[in-house]
């Protein structure tokens, strides 16, 4: 048994609480930029600076642990299964990989957006600024979400 | 409050950019700076696949105007332009469209 395949359950597991983590930490950043739109929303805007900070973490965690169980995937499930009986499942993965990096660049970016734009004084006074920057913390949340889901689905049908 | 307008070089220089660059091709003009090549690497289609011609035209058009248009229009214009305000759903644009070509391009390869 090559190394792939002896550490690949191991960081599916890890794949799932960390993809698991983004999702749950992006669903924290959204809850507070939305809040933060309110005159009184200073305190809540730190706290969505904070969630985006350890959001891309946790994101490039999920990456990582993606690619360990990646080669063990790629031979043993889409190879040797999935492209021949599900290929609409093959199709939904490489979505879900698409999303996965746009997600992450998504995270990284929001990050050193709520960092620098000093949204504090102007998302109270300018509803434009803070409907757009809610819709693009939203588009992290599906990221994130869809990346979930398609996750578990393969991982019902057939896994590593 | 910080001045929000946008000037004008802004927009209408990546504007520009995009469009020349997208209908370079079809203006029968030398193909001076069109790199179908680059495309590839960035857009691989089946060879039966000709929906994505025109995706890939596109995204490299909008992506060379971001950066190369919006280099130039801050060399024209240095005046604050209204990132703060607009940069979001221009982020959020430039992100939805990303996520529904990459979609489109799977669902065309593996799922139709």
């Amino acid at each position: 048994m090559t190394w792939e395949w002896t550490i690949a359950r191991p960081m599916l597991l890890l794949h799932a609480v960390t993809g698991f983590a983004a999702l749950a930490i992006s669903i924290h950043v959204l809850y507070f930029v939305w809040l933060g739109g309110r005159n009184s929303g200073a305190a809540r805007r730190a706290r969505a600076r904070w969630y985006a900070a350890i959001t891309w973490p946790a994101y490039v965690a999920a990456m990582v642990t993606g690619a360990l169980v990646y080669p063990a995937y790629k031979v043993g499930v889409r190879e040797a299964w999935l492209d021949a009986n599900r290929p609409e499942l093959t199709g939904f993965f490489e979505i879900k990989e698409h999303w996965g990096a746009i997600g992450l660049l998504l995270a990284w970016g929001l990050w050193r957006y709520l960092c620098r734009s000093a949204p504090g004084e102007i998302a109270s006074a300018d509803r434009t600024f803070w409907r757009g920057q809610s819709i693009l913390t939203l588009l992290l949340v599906i990221c994130a979400a869809v990346n979930v889901v398609i996750g578990l689905w393969v991982v019902m049908v057939r896994s590593v | 409050m910080q001045d929000h307008r946008w000037p004008a070089s802004t927009w209408t220089v990546p504007l520009a950019f995009a469009l020349l660059y997208a209908l370079w091709p079809a203006l029968g003009l030398p193909r001076f700076f069109y790199a179908p090549q680059t495309r590839e690497v960035f857009w691989h289609r089946p060879e039966d696949v000709v929906l994505m011609g025109w995706y890939g035209r596109l995204t490299m058009a909008a992506v060379a105007a971001a950066v190369v248009g919006g280099a130039v229009a801050r060399l024209i214009d240095r005046r604050p332009a209204p990132w703060q305000r607009l940069g979001p759903w221009i982020a959020a644009g430039g992100v939805l469209f990303a996520l529904i070509a990459a979609a489109v391009s799977e669902i065309t390869r593996w799922i139709l």
